[in-house]
């Protein structure tokens, strides 16, 4: 790939240009890495306030009213809620995956089917998280099938 | 509309499925019960087309693009599935005469055809469900690459 770094008058707000035919899953991700750019999610523990990276978690779930983001090990309440983490998160990573759960794809060991055609994805720190029929299109597309 | 294609799409796989399991048990029963020496009109094929496309229709009640069901939920809608496709298939084989309720046996014959058929759809469609795990995991490992 050419990479092609332009000076630009201090008036301008740099841009970048993707010259290509069509955008391929690695291209996809770089896209996404630069709107993400280095975003940042605030969880809430115990009256703390920490930074997570949407890297670290594992899926949101919202349960009564509230959002709680799952990491490997540690539980953080967010103030957003579902849809607007839909929006703000790479699409190409996360994945609405039922009414109350937004799942980081990369997190999913594997997927086994479950009763009422439904998947259930066993996450890389065990936890088992059900996909609804609903999303299974999604994921598909997102699969790249 | 893409919605409406998905249920037909459902149904039309229920339909086969279902169509091509009485079809084979039939031929069983028919076999068992009525001997080789019988001479059968061509309305038993639109009986077997209409009481499958009944049955069919009744798997609409697993069947929602919008609300997800529980696991307790689908496990009441499933017994629910399987009562109605008892009655349909029951009374329609009263109503055309395929069995008599004074014979045990022929009753009894029925039944098993019943649950021939439709643990033969749920075996068919749980594989296909796996088949479709197995690719969706695949495309996870290459993503993990």
């Amino acid at each position: 790939m050419k990479i092609t770094i332009l000076d630009l008058p201090p008036e301008e707000e740099p841009e970048i240009i993707i010259k290509c035919e069509h955008i391929t899953d690695d291209l996809a991700k770089l896209i996404n890495s630069f709107k993400q750019g280095s975003q940042k999610l605030t969880g809430y523990q115990q009256g703390n306030i920490h930074l997570l990276s949407p890297n670290d978690i594992y899926y949101f779930e919202s349960v009564d009213q509230h959002t709680f983001a799952y990491c490997e090990k540690e539980v953080f309440e967010v103030k957003s809620k579902l849809y607007e983490l839909e929006a703000e998160l790479p699409s190409l990573d996360f994945l609405r995956s039922s009414k109350s759960t937004i799942l980081n794809l990369n997190k999913i060991k594997s997927l086994t089917p479950a009763f009422g055609s439904r998947f259930e994805a066993l996450l890389k720190n065990g936890e088992k998280v059900i996909i609804s029929r609903q999303y299974v299109s999604t994921l598909k597309e997102k699969l790249g099938l | 509309m893409n919605k409406f294609f998905n249920m037909l799409h459902y149904l039309w796989t229920a339909f086969s499925t279902v169509v091509t399991g009485v079809t084979c048990v039939t031929t069983v029963f028919i076999l068992i019960f009525w001997g080789t020496d019988i001479d059968l009109g061509v309305e038993i094929l639109w009986q077997i087309l209409m009481v499958s496309a009944i049955c069919s229709l009744g798997s609409l009640i697993l069947y929602n693009e919008k609300t997800e069901f529980s696991k307790k939920q689908m496990l009441i809608r499933f017994w629910v599935l399987f009562a109605f496709v008892n009655v349909v298939v029951l009374a329609s084989g009263y109503h055309f005469q395929w069995f008599s309720f004074s014979n045990w046996k022929m009753v009894a014959g029925m039944e098993l055809c019943i649950i021939v058929v439709f643990a033969s759809t749920i075996i068919i469609y749980s594989l296909a469900a796996q088949k479709e795990a197995d690719t969706m995991n695949k495309k996870l490992r290459e993503r993990a690459k």
